[in-house]
C-alpha cells in the first residue's frame, strides 16, 4: 500500500499550517517526518488520517482519493497512533484493542475465537498481555500508549500512521515499539521527534518547517549540519556511528542558533 | 512461561466483571418480581397468582385450565388500570435509562440526560396547552399525546439546527443550544401556566411536567413500546460505535465510524424515542442521568452490556418508583418524578462519593 499526498493545502482558523505538500510514501516503507514545533507535521498526519480535509490537492491511497473512499475501507488498510491517548469512562484494556477489530466486522457480528487471540497477541506484542482486564484509565501514560499501539495493530492494516508514537515511553518501549512497526512490513509514515530515532529506523525522511516540505531524502542526505543549523537552529556533529552505520547527532548545546522569526514577533 | 501465557490467554474470554447473561437472567427475575408486586398492591390487594391468572387468561386461550375464581371488579383492576400502568413504567423507565446511555456516550459528556436536547420542555409547552386551554381538541383523547409529542420535535429540529456549523453537528453547541432551548420553553410553560384559568388545571399541568404514569391505558401502550423496542436494538446493533465515540473524535475516524453522519442518526433516534416517552408520562427525571452510571460501574463501560442492562435497571427502578408514588400518600398520589429524585439523588451522591468510579473524569 502506498500513499501520496499531492499538492496538498491546510488552513486551520484562517491559517495556512500546510502550503503545498508533496510527499510520497511507497509500498514496504518506513518514512519519517522531521521538523520543529510547529512545522505542520501532525496537520500534516491529520490530513492523511482524514481527520482534517487539505483545503486543496488530494491525499491517495493506491491511487484512489482517501475522501472518496469509504470510511470502513481505510480504517481496514491505515491505522493510527496519535499523541494523546483519551481516558474518558472506563474501558479495560482488552475493550480498548477489540476497538482495533471493528473495521472488520460486519452489521451485527460478534467477536469471535479470531478477534480474540488477535487482540492478545497484539498485547503481548507490545508486551501489555498481563495487563489484559486491568482498567485503561488505572494504567500509565507510556503504558497507554502501548495499548494504543496494540489497538492499531489489531486492526491489521497495511499502512500505520505514527504520530509521535513514542512520546511517553522510555527507551527500551521506544526502541520495541519501533522495533515492532519495522518488523511488520507494513507501510508507516511517523512524524518523529528524536532524530538519531529517525536515523535509524528510517529509509526516507521528509524535513518539514513552517508548513512546508523543506528537504527530503535517505537520512544520510538530509541529517547534515547544514540542515540542522537551517531547520533547528541547532549547532551539531554530525557522523556515522560505528557499530549501527548510521546516521548519528550529537547536540552542541553552546551553539544554539537564534530563531529569526521568534525574535522577529518579541 | 509458555504455560503461564496460556492460562493467562484463557482469560481474555472469561470476564471479572458479572456477565451479561448472569446479570440479565437475575435482572428479568427481579423486573418479573416487582412487575408482580406492583399489580398486586393497591387500594384493593390482589393475590399473586391470581394477578398471572388474570392476565393469562386475557391474553391466551386457556378457559380450559383457568377457572375465573375472581370478581369482574378486581378482573377490571388488574387488567385495565394496574397492568398498563406497570408496562408504561417498563416502557418509560427502560426507554429513557437507553437513551441516557446513548447521549452520554454522543456528547461524551458524564452529566447529559436524554432531556439535554430540549425534548421535555418542548413536549411541556404542548401538553400545558391543551391540559389548560384545551388545545387540539381535534384528536379527541389523544390531544395531550399528540401535542407532547409535536412540542418536542419542534424543540428538537430547533437544537438539531442551531448546533451545526457548517453541516457539522458540534456537541459543545448541541449542548449549549439544548440547554438554552429549554429554558426559553420553559419560561413559555411558566407563562402558560401562569396565565392559566383555572386553579385545577394548574395542578394537572404541575403533575404531568414532574412525570406521571396515572394516565396508563392499553391504547397508550403499542406504540411507546415498539418506539422503544426498536431504537433499543438498533442502538444496541451500534455498540461498537457507541464505544469508540466515547474515545474521542479522531479515534471515532480512524476506526472507520462516519462520524457526522452516525451523530445525526444518533440524535434523531434518541429525541424521537425521548419524544415519545415524554408525551405519554411526562418528563420523569433522574433515571437516563442515573441508571447508566451506576451500570457501568457494576458492569465497566462496554455498551454491549451497558445497553440491556440499563434498560432492565431502569425498567425495574421506574417499577419501584411507581410503588412509592401511589402508595406513600395513598389514596393520593404524587407525581413519580418527585420519587425518583427523593430516592435516587441520594443513592447518587452516595455513588458519587466513592472513589472507584470516575464518571468519565478524571479520577
Amino acid at each position: 500500500m502506498n500513499i501520496s499526498v499531492k499538492n496538498v493545502t491546510s488552513c486551520i482558523g484562517g491559517r495556512e499550517i500546510l502550503k503545498d505538500i508533496e510527499l510520497r510514501v511507497h509500498s514496504g516503507e518506513f518514512v519519517g517526518i522531521i521538523g520543529p514545533n510547529g512545522s505542520g507535521k501532525s496537520t500534516l498526519l491529520k490530513n492523511i488520517y482524514r481527520v482534517l480535509k487539505p483545503d486543496a490537492g488530494v491525499i491517495e491511497l493506491e491511487g484512489k482519493d482517501i475522501f472518496k473512499l469509504p470510511s470502513r475501507k481505510v480504517a481496514q488498510n491505515v491505522a493510527v497512533v496519535s499523541q494523546d491517548t483519551p481516558s474518558l469512562f472506563d474501558f479495560d484494556v482488552a475493550e480498548i484493542v477489540s476497538m482495533g477489530r471493528t473495521p472488520h466486522k460486519k452489521f451485527l457480528e460478534a467477536d469471535s475465537r479470531k478477534d480474540r487471540d488477535i487482540v492478545y497477541e497484539c498485547l503481548e506484542k507490545v508486551g501489555m498481555a498481563k495487563y489484559v482486564h486491568t482498567t485503561f484509565s488505572s494504567l500509565s501514560g507510556g503504558e497507554k500508549q502501548r495499548v494504543m499501539i496494540a489497538r492499531a495493530l489489531a486492526q491489521e492494516a497495511k499502512v500505520l500512521v505514527l504520530d509521535e508514537p513514542t512520546n511517553h515511553l522510555d527507551i527500551h518501549h521506544q526502541l520495541q515499539i519501533l522495533n515492532l512497526a519495522r518488523e511488520l512490513n507494513v507501510t508507516v509514515a511517523a512524524a518523529l521527534h528524536d532524530l538519531n530515532i529517525a536515523a535509524y529506523y528510517c529509509d526516507f525522511i521528509y524535513v518539514m518547517n513552517q508548513g512546508e516540505i523543506v528537504e527530503a531524502g535517505k537520512p544520510l542526505d538530509v541529517l547534515t549540519k547544514g540542515m540542522l543549523r537551517r531547520v533547528f537552529q541547532v549547532e551539531a556533529d554530525v557522523m556515522i556511528h560505528p557499530v549501527t552505520n548510521k546516521v548519528h547527532i550529537t547536540y552542541l548545546p553552546d551553539g544554539l542558533v537564534s530563531r529569526p522569526e521568534l525574535a522577529a514577533s518579541r | 512461561m509458555d504455560k503461564q501465557l496460556a492460562v493467562e490467554k484463557e482469560h481474555i474470554t472469561v470476564r471479572k466483571k458479572v456477565s451479561l447473561y448472569t446479570a440479565a437472567v437475575l435482572l428479568l427475575a427481579v423486573l418479573a418480581a416487582s412487575m408482580t408486586l406492583s399489580i398486586m398492591i393497591g387500594p384493593v390487594p390482589i393475590h399473586p397468582v391470581t394477578v398471572w391468572e388474570i392476565a393469562l387468561s386475557k391474553t391466551l386461550p386457556l378457559e380450559a385450565f383457568i377457572t375465573p375464581d375472581w370478581s369482574v371488579a378486581e378482573e377490571n383492576i388488574v387488567w385495565n388500570l394496574r397492568f398498563p400502568r406497570v408496562l408504561l413504567a417498563i416502557i418509560a423507565g427502560a426507554g429513557l435509562a437507553v437513551i441516557g446511555t446513548a447521549i452520554q456516550a454522543l456528547v461524551r459528556n458524564s452529566l447529559a440526560d436524554p432531556y439535554i436536547l430540549g425534548v421535555s420542555s418542548g413536549a411541556s409547552v404542548g401538553a400545558t396547552l391543551v391540559i389548560l386551554f384545551g388545545a387540539f381538541s381535534i384528536f379527541g383523547p389523544y390531544a395531550l399525546v399528540t401535542a407532547a409529542f409535536l412540542g418536542s420535535l419542534l424543540s428538537m429540529i430547533l437544537v438539531f439546527f442551531l448546533a451545526q456549523v457548517g453541516g457539522k453537528i458540534s456537541t459543545v453547541r448541541l449542548l449549549l443550544a439544548g440547554i438554552a432551548v429549554s429554558m426559553i420553553l420553559s419560561a413559555v410553560t411558566s407563562f402558560i401556566v401562569i396565565s392559566a384559568p383555572q386553579e385545577e388545571g394548574i395542578k394537572t399541568a404541575m403533575f404531568w411536567m414532574m412525570g406521571s404514569l396515572s394516565g396508563a391505558k392499553w391504547t397508550f401502550i403499542p406504540i411507546p413500546a415498539a418506539v422503544t423496542l426498536i431504537g433499543f436494538l438498533f442502538l444496541w446493533s451500534q455498540y461498537r460505535s457507541l464505544n469508540i465515540l466515547l474515545m474521542g473524535e479522531e479515534a471515532a475516524v480512524t476506526l472507520g465510524i462516519r462520524l457526522e453522519h452516525f451523530r445525526k442518526l444518533l440524535i434523531v433516534v434518541t429525541a424521537l424515542l425521548t419524544g415519545v416517552i415524554v408525551s405519554v408520562c411526562g418528563s420523569i427525571g433522574f433515571v437516563g442521568l442515573m441508571v447508566p452510571h451506576i451500570v457501568r460501574l457494576v458492569m465497566g463501560s462496554d455498551h454491549r452490556t451497558v445497553l440491556p442492562i440499563s434498560a432492565l435497571v431502569g425498567a425495574i427502578f421506574l417499577v419501584w418508583a411507581d410503588i412509592c408514588a401511589r402508595t406513600v400518600i395513598s389514596p393520593e398520589e404524587m407525581p413519580i418524578g418527585i420519587v425518583t429524585a427523593l430516592c435516587g439523588g441520594p443513592f447518587f451522591l452516595w455513588l458519587l462519593r466513592r472513589s472507584a468510579y470516575s464518571f468519565g473524569g478524571e479520577k
